[in-house]
């Protein structure tokens, strides 16, 4: 994954984020948006908007993704957004995406963070007997150096699905990660 | 949901065993401190980053790497050593501490960085001295009827109304000797922001956290005026080895003084005592605002040697406590006991001490007070002084009025009421008999 981002110092920020998967797909996320403390001692009020895009290796002709306008609260150790998508992976519907991450730092270099994200399609078909809704969850430790980090996370999503033969599609994932900020 | 995100998040750190990692040191340099300078890079909100987890207020590793490449490369262009960094997101800056070598001038130095357009601002690092004057004589006489708060402020009797429980006092001082006896449990959270200048515990930060809450009803020392309160211990001043003739010989510089206040104001502390002054300084003061504007409660020590009585006692927000009556013309600062104080000593012991110091925890105490009975109770409105805004504090009719005229009655040590008690109990209808002082109602 390669990240760049920019700050300026009036509250604008824009960035792009790039994931390769080795023999699986290639995505990439713009973003821009605007952000601005509402009081001194309050959240600030995030605004923005996000294009991502999934290209397949094994069909690289065809991409998907979607679109999002998002608005979110962030404060000291609590963020949330909500995040509207016209035509989410071309369901052909609306879905609205909101989540709520916090971090607290028990030690200078140390981060714990967690992560809870709950999508819902506003109108368009649903299968009998599935739930549209789905979750995502995520927590993990982050230990920060001079110019990198390196962190842990157990992530999940839901509901469990199960393939036809019946097979749970177990959907839990620990996650080694190393960055470095150059 | 903020205390089951937290519970969450502090859970998996105890299954990873985080709490049993090495804390990375939180000190730093502070020797040489004439020539650092604090460089202020802005530090942005937080905000939506596509694939990346959530940082919290001290932002991603990414925008720490960007701003110290900025800091690494002001460095270089003006010809000074990057010492030290530190994020505080509270008045959202990060703050780059830089060495100018010797022979140049730091002032210079500040004012062309200051002209750089990626630079919020810089400055010098000033040094500060807590007020507190040489112990009187050598008496030690443990003696909760020897504190003058026992007396003037009738605290067994403000005791009954509050003792301050559960709130949490950040004392920016010089190292708190936890393991004195009338302090012991008393401390909940120690930090160390000096270097330089050993680990050992010191006098002033010892006995300004034994005038705040000292442990009562144990059968020894003294008690403190808010002896439930929660103490957070945050070590930003250094005891020197030879003590100068006048002052106390605890001196504490701006930096570290910023780094405690931060971390006072994102703990959440909701009073926080400086007995200390000096000059103004631009960033304190911007942490000092945050403070105020999250809801702290900030007590200084009034030095009458100083312009407008010191920094940050001349602070807007801050309450400003003397020990003596500084003069007619010194308007908004409050009297509080600080003379012949008996309070804890580090080694077991206590000693008496004097100065306006111990008048400022003294009134950092009665806030602690005043809060567990009323939050809203924050500023120098909710004193009560012998003059409007200022003079001697009357710390009876101050919790009276606080905790309202239906919970207590107020009156001088003889049984005759106060101007102010005098309202309060025809109120609350009337005193009841033979008991001065502050007392409970007990309907």
């Amino acid at each position: 994954m390669l990240s760049l981002s920019y700050d300026d110092a009036g509250g604008a920020y824009g960035g792009l984020s790039l994931t390769a998967v080795p023999g699986e797909a290639l995505s990439h996320v713009e973003y821009a948006g605007y952000v601005r403390r509402l009081t001194l001692a309050g959240p600030a009020l995030d605004l923005g908007i996000s294009d991502a895009q999934v290209t397949s290796y094994k069909a690289p002709r065809r991409r998907v993704g979607y679109q999002e306008l998002y608005a979110g609260l962030v404060g000291d150790e609590l963020s949330f957004h909500l995040h509207y998508s016209p035509n989410y992976f071309d369901a052909g519907a609306p879905t609205l995406y909101a989540d709520l991450d916090g971090a607290i730092r028990p030690a200078p270099q140390w981060r714990l963070f967690a992560h809870l994200g709950a999508l819902t399609p506003l109108g368009g078909p649903v299968a009998p007997g599935s739930r549209k809704e789905r979750y995502d969850l995520s927590t993990g430790v982050a230990r920060k150096f001079t110019r990198a980090e390196v962190s842990l996370t157990w992530s999940t999503t839901g509901p469990v699905t199960r393939r036809p033969d019946g097979v749970r599609q177990d959907r839990d994932t620990v996650a080694l990660g190393a960055s470095y900020f150059f | 949901m903020t205390g089951l995100c937290r519970s969450l998040i502090l859970g998996l750190a105890l299954w990873l065993g985080a709490a049993a990692c090495a804390v990375a040191s939180e000190a730093a340099p502070s020797a040489d401190t004439g020539q650092q300078i604090m460089v202020l890079l802005r530090l942005p909100s937080e905000h939506f980053r596509a694939g990346s987890s959530y940082s919290g207020a001290y932002g991603d590793g990414l925008g720490h790497s960007g701003r110290l490449r900025i800091a690494a490369s002001l460095a270089q262009a003006h010809g000074l050593t990057l010492v030290d960094d530190w994020p505080m997101p509270v008045v959202g800056v990060e703050c780059f501490v830089m060495r100018a070598p010797a022979g140049r001038s730091p002032a210079e130095e500040i004012a062309s960085l200051a002209r750089d357009r990626r630079v919020e601002s810089a400055e010098a690092i000033n040094i500060y001295q807590a007020r507190s004057a040489p112990a009187a004589a050598t008496h030690n006489d443990p003696l909760f009827r020897a504190q003058p708060a026992a007396q003037a402020w009738r605290l067994a009797d403000l005791h009954q109304v509050a003792t301050g429980r559960n709130v949490r006092v950040a004392v920016i001082d010089s190292a708190i000797d936890t393991a004195q006896p009338d302090l012991a449990g008393q401390v909940f959270v120690t930090r160390n922001f000096v270097s330089g200048h050993g680990e050992a515990p010191e006098q002033h930060g010892t006995g300004v956290a034994g005038v705040i809450a000292a442990v009562a009803d144990n059968r020894q020392g003294i008690v403190g005026v808010a002896p439930r309160a929660r103490l957070m211990g945050l070590r930003a001043c250094w005891q020197l080895p030879t003590p100068p003739d006048a002052g106390s010989g605890t001196l504490c510089d701006s930096l570290s003084l910023a780094k405690a206040l931060e971390f006072a104001i994102a703990n959440d502390a909701q009073v926080i005592n400086l007995s200390l002054s000096g000059p103004p300084d631009p960033l304190l003061g911007r942490l000092l605002d945050a403070a105020v504007a999250r809801g702290a409660t900030i007590v200084s020590a009034f030095d009458a040697t100083l312009p407008g009585g010191g920094f940050p006692a001349s602070h807007a927000g801050v309450v400003a406590v003397a020990d003596e009556q500084p003069g007619s013309n010194a308007g908004g600062v409050y009297v509080a006991p600080g003379r012949n104080v008996p309070t804890t000593q580090t080694g077991g012991r206590w000693y008496l001490v004097n100065g306006s110091s111990y008048a400022a925890a003294h009134v950092s105490g009665l806030f602690a007070l005043l809060r567990e009975r009323s939050p809203t109770a924050r500023g120098a409105a909710a004193l009560v002084g012998a003059r409007p805004a200022g003079g001697a504090i009357d710390a009876c009719a101050t919790l009276l009025r606080a905790v309202g005229p239906r919970d207590c009655a107020c009156a001088h040590p003889a049984g005759a009421p106060t101007a102010l008690a005098n309202v309060a109990l025809s109120r609350a209808g009337g005193p009841g008999p033979g008991l001065p002082g502050l007392r409970a109602n007990r309907r």
